[in-house]
């Protein structure tokens, strides 16, 4: 396997797709999370897949799901942002809840609000039909590790 | 049970029939149970987890179920890890099982009515890893039921080492008033 560093130096520079550097994530794949870029915009796809059916009679899709969605694409997205990539660890999630995620494919945008020396913050916003009603927002804190990756 | 007559005279050509049935404590408690569900707190959470797909495919289990405090157990996988350097199990899945625990212990208090339940928001502490191959427990508790909203704690350890958390949680849930819902659980 790749290091780390090196697989992420690769994706900057748009010699290596996106898409590597989540699939090297068990949980990730196990969700199915797809990675589009425009330029340096990365927007997350969580695909329509029976798997993330939360309540069955609606249908709908599992909150947990959406969260566990959400929570990667935070981290891939500020692996990405750091100069010297460090591998981030979640101190806390916090998601609400706006709208039923219906079954049909979900996205996801990241901005980081601050990324400090040891702590970064990222607000996460997923929709299914337009930005403007995301159907759940989340803000997460992660703690950058000492060793580089 | 004892049954029987006693008629009572009370004057003149004017006498009661009291009917009489004496239960036993055994009978007693018998119909008690009859008037009771034919299925328990549990039965009700291993029902609504069976309609869950996710949770299912996530291979959660419910240990236990009563009315302030509902157990569910997410084994470690190998398609459940975070960082493929160190084999913890990714954040996310951990989150996952915890949110259908926290609804769960709704489902404990609105027993045996089964409601839907969507959850409004939840906060996931991360305390500390979970190490490789460690199963984890969740324990999640409805403390205070309204009308309209149910609130949650919820605490995860690694399976055997109940005295350090690995995971603290607070959640609020939103009870919708759909008719027929307990069909989701068979009702």
């Amino acid at each position: 396997m790749k290091a780390l560093k090196t697989l992420i130096e690769e994706c900057r520079s748009g010699e290596t797709d996106y898409q590597e550097l989540v699939d090297r994530v068990p949980y990730a794949r196990f969700l199915g999370i797809k990675v589009v870029a425009q330029g340096d915009e990365l927007t997350f796809v969580l695909p329509k897949n029976d798997n993330v059916i939360g309540n069955p009679t609606l249908p709908a899709l599992h909150g947990g799901a959406v969260a566990g969605f959400m929570e990667q694409a935070a981290i891939i997205f500020i692996l990405l942002q750091m100069g010297e990539p460090r591998v981030p660890k979640t101190i806390d999630f916090t998601i609400d809840y706006l709208r039923a995620g219906h079954f049909r494919e979900t996205y996801a945008e990241c901005s980081v609000t601050r990324l400090g020396r040891r702590i970064a913050n990222v607000h996460i916003s997923a929709w299914q039909k337009n930005r403007q009603e995301p159907i759940t927002i989340a803000r997460a804190h992660f703690l950058l590790s000492e060793d580089n990756a | 049970m004892k049954r029987g007559t006693v008629t009572v005279a009370c004057g003149h050509r004017l006498t009661f029939t009291i009917k009489f049935s004496v239960f036993t404590l055994k009978e007693a408690l018998a119909a008690v149970t009859d008037s009771s569900p034919p299925f328990t707190r549990l039965d009700i959470c291993n029902r609504f987890l069976d309609s869950v797909r996710h949770s299912k495919v996530l291979g959660m289990q419910v240990l236990s179920a009563e009315e302030f405090s509902v157990r569910t157990v997410l084994p470690w996988r190998e398609d459940l890890v975070g960082n493929p350097e160190n084999g913890m199990m990714h954040g996310g899945a951990i989150f996952a099982m915890m949110d259908q625990a926290g609804g769960m212990a709704v489902t404990c208090r609105t027993f045996p009515n089964f409601e839907i339940t969507p959850t409004i928001d939840f906060r996931l502490d991360h305390l500390r890893g979970p190490a490789k191959g460690a199963s984890v427990i969740c324990e999640a508790s409805c403390y205070r039921l309204t009308n309209h909203v149910a609130f949650v704690k919820l605490t995860s350890w690694e399976e055997g080492n109940e005295e350090e958390p690995i995971a603290t949680g607070l959640a609020t849930y939103t009870r919708l008033k759909i008719d027929k819902a307990g069909k989701v659980v068979g009702q």
